[in-house]
């Protein structure tokens, strides 16, 4: 029943929040918050064998289900919160919960064909909703539907297509419909590396991987950075990892051998969008396109698991995917402070940014470390174990070190920036947003109950950027727990 | 059974290319009602009470929220009449759009591809099938749910795909998104017949989340007032007196 709870909760605070975004922004928001908090409880005692039954479809929770729930409900509380003070909270939170509770519903659902049905929907509402939050709430003039269709388009045809090869697989005419688990036949083979190479693309499209990079990179550029996780690393995580599972289930009677040409395409597109998002990531200027390309990144190293599927694939796919989440929305958490605290969101505007603002140079680093990682945790095996099992030898420890070293050059260049002499943006940037205590705190004993509360409430509006700074080094925090840590296995 | 489907089938199929001919955005809401309503039927043997509520609320609701994006947008026909629908107000001026005709010959071409490739696939229910031996599959008939289904499916996406690809956003792109989604839950049922209901509602949820995208999408794209309520559009179009209720920015 926590997992029910947990889906109604999200369903129900974010469709609320979203119906009170334009009329009561802040009641919204709150609310938005409140449900994300909750949700977060409910993972926390979440039991990862728990089951419940709907309309005759079971949905069955277990370990990844309860990080998921945890890290993208904590996420969407933490990021909202920067929302309050950065903007655009009760909408960016809603649609967020809305996403999580599809999320949660096709990670635990019976049936690929639902669970990508329910993601169709998810990926709708975080994208078009962000897109266009701005001039539903009435503070944007110009509504950006170009940006708004193409990535509902992407968002959405991804899950269908993911729901028609799903249902293709069991039909008589599939892989799994025509064949029974014993040796497969030739035209078995074929089907299913047909539907496997089928899937990945389905996957570069929903993840913004290169060659479909196009409508990612223009919606974290055009959207506020704190709608990008729910968009697109947690909504990806979920959708991946959704298309990977069903993949082992298709390729349990007809894996792919090194040299199919099935196996070949997937590496070829995975290796394009490790190679080229890793690239962009360095020399882009622009802190969302820096944060979109390692999201690009992120995926390529994903797709490498469709070329190796197994269950210990299928394993580090898990960790790989929620780890690098999280990461990214402590990164997007980062990036949103940052533009409030400072009014840029371009590289070369931000020189000195560590020295101005130690605590969100401390969250910064802390993403970094966990975005590079070292051997030994559970993000930095799980890179290594998809990588060498696609390509083993020399190229696969050459992809391995170029995608460890490339988040390492691109939050390393902006680390750098923090620490030269500060810009004049950086310089003028008000106290009280960068982080520096404004109003002591002290002779509190004087006054009553009342006092007290108004007091404080002044103290923490005055003292705002301590406590935005304070949100992004938990969500760094938590992206760094969950990287060293991966998927920790309760369920007996 | 068999005449109940095809009329089904048929009904799905002319709305289609009705909800899609230019010109007309009354025309094209029925034309979309009654496809999707055809489309919902084509089942051997009809599905429960309960699934057949369902796609209808989901069909019935996904109209209404497109009806919703109409009215704010629709222009009366000619001075003097009312009513919200009429003459597709959006088309700019020399700007191509393909005549009901070429609506029709596409979705004929696509029907057609739609039967053959149903004629090729294997679609049946698999039963038995030990450890390493094949299932036995119950080829269907060819006038069964299934190929007419795909057929029907084939038709929605020939007449959606040029919509959907070339044409900016407006009604008839919405209405062209809605089909290419009824279309792929055709082409779903068909290859794995009888969903379950929790599928049903999430099937059906798709249709009304990708209506309501269309939607929101369409006035936006017109720039109208997203608050604009139906009295105040339907009042502008009969010229009747309005309440001077400001504006989203004044």
């Amino acid at each position: 029943m926590i997992l029910a709870a947990a889906i109604l909760v999200a369903l129900a605070g974010g469709l609320l929040s979203l119906g009170l975004a334009a009329r009561l922004p802040r009641t919204a928001a709150a609310l938005a918050i409140g449900a994300s908090a909750v949700v977060a409880g409910l993972g926390l005692v979440l039991d990862a064998g728990a089951t419940f039954v709907v309309g005759g479809t079971a949905l069955a929770a277990s370990d990844e289900v309860r990080l998921v729930t945890i890290g993208w409900a904590a996420a969407l509380m933490l990021l909202g919160l920067v929302g309050l003070a950065a903007g655009g909270a009760a909408v960016v939170t809603g649609a967020g919960l809305v996403a999580l509770a599809a999320g949660l519903t096709a990670l635990t659902v019976d049936g690929p064909t639902t669970a990508f049905g329910v993601l169709v929907v998810g990926a709708l509402v975080a994208t078009i909703l962000p897109a266009l939050g701005g001039w539903l709430t009435g503070h944007a003039d110009e509504p950006p539907v170009g940006l708004a269709t193409r990535s509902a388009v992407a968002g959405t045809s991804a899950g269908l297509l993911g729901l028609v090869v799903a249902a293709w697989s069991v039909s008589p005419s599939g892989p799994l419909g025509s064949t029974s688990l014993g040796e497969p036949d030739v035209a078995a083979r074929a089907a299913a590396g047909l539907a496997l190479v089928a899937m990945a693309a389905i996957v570069i499209v929903r993840g913004g991987g290169i060659p479909a990079h196009l409508w990612a990179a223009r919606f974290v550029g055009g959207v506020s950075p704190l709608a990008v996780p729910s968009a697109l690393a947690w909504g990806t995580a979920v959708f991946a990892l959704v298309a990977i599972r069903w993949s082992s289930a298709v390729a349990g009677s007809a894996s792919l051998r090194p040299d199919d040409v099935e196996r070949l395409l997937i590496i070829g597109a995975a290796l394009a969008s490790v190679l080229l998002g890793g690239l962009a990531s360095m020399l882009h200027d622009d802190l969302e396109h820096v944060l979109g390309y390692q999201l690009v990144q992120n995926v390529g190293v994903t797709v490498l698991a469709f070329a190796a599927l197994g269950p210990q694939a299928t394993s580090a796919a898990a960790t790989w995917l929620i780890a690098s989440a999280a990461l990214g929305a402590a990164f997007a958490g980062w990036i949103g402070a940052s533009r409030w605290a400072f009014g840029t969101r371009r590289l070369g505007d931000l020189r000195g940014w560590a020295r101005r603002a130690p605590i969100l140079a401390a969250s910064g680093v802390l993403v970094v470390i966990g975005s590079v990682g070292i051997p030994g945790m559970a993000l930095f095996d799980a890179r290594a174990d998809l990588v060498s099992g696609a390509i083993p030898g020399w190229l696969g420890t050459a992809v391995i070190a170029l995608a460890t070293v490339t988040p390492l050059l691109a939050l390393g260049r902006v680390l750098a920036t923090g620490l030269q002499r500060p810009s004049p943006e950086v310089a003028g940037a008000p106290d009280a947003r960068v982080g520096r205590m404004v109003t002591v705190i002290g002779g509190w004993s004087r006054g009553g109950p009342r006092w007290w509360l108004r007091t404080a409430a002044s103290v923490a509006r005055a003292n705002a950027g301590v406590g935005i700074g304070v949100v992004t080094v938990l969500l760094s925090v938590i992206g760094l727990a969950i990287a060293i840590a991966g998927v920790v296995t309760t369920a007996g | 059974m068999t005449v109940l489907l095809v009329a089904a089938a048929a009904i799905a199929g002319a709305g289609a290319v009705a909800a899609l001919v230019p010109g007309d955005v009354r025309l094209g809401l029925i034309g979309l009602t009654a496809s999707l309503v055809g489309a919902a039927l084509i089942a051997d043997p009809m599905p429960s009470p309960a699934v057949l509520a369902i796609r209808l609320t989901a069909l019935l609701l996904a109209v209404v929220t497109l009806r919703t994006a109409a009215i704010p947008a629709a222009t009366p026909r000619t001075a003097g009449e009312r009513g919200w629908s009429a003459r597709e107000p959006h088309a700019e001026p020399g700007e191509p759009r393909p005549g009901w005709l070429s609506v029709l010959l596409l979705g004929v071409a696509g029907a057609v591809a739609g039967l053959a490739i149903a004629g090729r696939l294997v679609l049946g229910t698999a039963t038995g099938g030990d450890v390493g031996q094949p299932a036995v599959i119950a080829p269907t008939d060819v006038l069964s749910p299934e190929r007419l289904a795909l057929g029907v499916a084939g038709l929605m996406v020939a007449v959606a795909l040029g919509p959907l690809l070339v044409e900016r956003t407006d009604l008839r792109r919405s209405i062209a998104a809605v089909l290419a989604v009824e279309a792929t839950i055709l082409l779903r049922v068909a290859l794995v017949p009888a969903p379950g209901v929790l599928e049903e509602v999430v099937l059906g949820t798709i249709l009304v989340a990708v209506a309501a995208g269309g939607a929101m999408l369409t006035i936006a794209g017109h720039g109208a007032p997203v608050s604009r309520s139906t009295f105040e559009a339907e009042a502008a179009l009969a010229d009747l007196p309005r309440p001077a209720t400001p504006g989203r920015h004044g």
